[in-house]
């Protein structure tokens, strides 16, 4: 027997052989959060890039908000220098005043959008943009659940006084509208609407990238409004792109999971 | 009514994009300086440090709602007069009637149009347009 094969170093050497493999272990589970941190911040950028192509919405409606206000300035300056004047400068400074208002309105809601981390603040934006900005009284927003094939209520508001259950899932395969609208394969776009009342029921499609996320179900106007104005539709639309995308972000986020920043993740990371 | 004065306005909203797009309308009264309150329990407690002279409050709102808040206002000496406008998504007619029943002095439906506001508030402050 040697040496090396006494009980004690035979102990030794079965700790070590334990510790080592232990640490390699630590090391590639470090590794995989690392990977799947890396993918979830690839999939967060992608989605922010597939949310404004073209740039960022919330600067371009904050500039053309700017640009608005200063040509508001000179219309107020000038209205006020010919104030006998009925109609012309008045009128235009009016029509200039309410457009800046709703483009105000437009930027204000894809800021919030934005800001919503959690998929309950996007929710809460949603509800809060549909209800307080647009007039909606009673709607529904659904959830896709892509591998059970169906859609299920994530919001209810406008509940009516005796009414207690919540909306039932609905199957995708259903031949209704809001069924219909979880299979779009882009935004909703105002010119897709057939009438600008709420007599049937307008569902919107939550999209982010090529996937819907969820659907809003219009069923009725608080009872002082009657019908769509062209701004309420661009709100429509920005919510169509821009609630999805923030769910599928707020949805990604959850599941990442935090990796402490370490000198041998580091190293794993750069080879 | 301002004598060259700025006057103050607090405006009583726990929805942020609603009360931003109040704050907005706002602006456009050039004689206003605007200070925002989530709810009615923050609306109380920026009561407390600044005299207001004109408040615009939503309804529906957590802990301390916009009826209980112009109630709680109308018996203060200090507030017994100044003008309270709501702003609410309530349409019917007898909460319309609830709201100025407690006191408030105006009552306007969401959603909001900004003329609409900037019109009632300068009626209710006496303001000239300008």
């Amino acid at each position: 027997m040697s040496g090396d094969d006494a009980p004690g170093s035979s102990l030794e050497a079965r700790t070590q052989a334990f510790l080592a493999e232990f640490f390699d272990r630590g090391q590639e589970l470090v590794r995989d959060l690392i990977e799947e941190n890396e993918v979830l911040r690839g999939r967060l950028k992608s989605l922010e890039t597939e949310r404004d192509p073209s740039g960022d919405l919330v600067a371009r409606l904050r500039q053309q908000v700017t640009e608005l206000e200063a040509e508001c300035e000179r219309m107020r300056s000038l209205a006020g220098s010919v104030e006998q004047e009925s109609g012309g400068y008045r009128q235009r400074l009016e029509e200039l005043e309410l457009a800046h208002y709703h483009l105000a309105a437009r930027q204000v809601s894809a800021e919030q959008l934005r800001r919503s981390a959690s998929l309950e603040e996007v929710i809460r934006s949603t509800t809060e943009i549909l209800l307080n900005l647009i007039g909606i009284g009673r709607f529904v927003v659904h959830g896709v659940d892509a591998e059970r094939a169906t859609l299920f209520p994530l919001r209810l508001e406008g509940r009516d006084r005796d009414e207690a259950s919540e909306p039932a899932e609905l199957p995708l395969s259903d031949s209704g509208p809001v069924a219909t609208a979880a299979k779009a394969t882009a935004r909703w776009h105002s010119r897709d609407l057939s009438s600008r009342t709420l007599s049937s029921t307008l569902a919107i499609p939550l999209v982010s990238g090529d996937r819907v996320m969820g659907v809003v179900e219009l069923v009725r106007f608080l009872p002082q409004k009657m019908d769509f104005t062209d701004d309420d539709l661009a709100l429509l639309e920005l919510i169509s792109s821009e609630s999805g995308a923030a769910m599928d972000a707020a949805w990604t986020r959850a599941h990442a999971r935090d990796v402490a920043f370490s000198r041998a993740g580091v190293e794993v990371l750069l080879g | 009514m301002t004598d060259g004065r700025t006057l103050n306005a607090l405006v009583v909203e726990d929805s942020p994009p609603m009360r931003k797009m109040i704050v907005f309308a706002l602006s456009r009264v050039r004689e206003l300086s605007v200070v925002e309150a989530d709810d009615g329990v923050d609306a109380l407690r920026r009561i407390a440090s600044t005299k207001f002279d004109i408040i615009i409050t939503d309804i529906n709102m957590p802990i301390l709602d916009g009826l209980k808040l112009v109630k709680r206002l109308r018996a203060d000496e200090a507030y017994r007069n100044v003008p309270i406008i709501i702003i609410t998504t309530e349409g019917a007619e007898e909460d319309r009637q609830r709201a100025l029943a407690l006191g408030a002095n105006a009552y306007i439906t969401k959603p909001i149009q900004a003329p609409q506001v900037i019109q009632l508030v300068r009626e209710t402050l006496s303001l000239h347009e300008g």
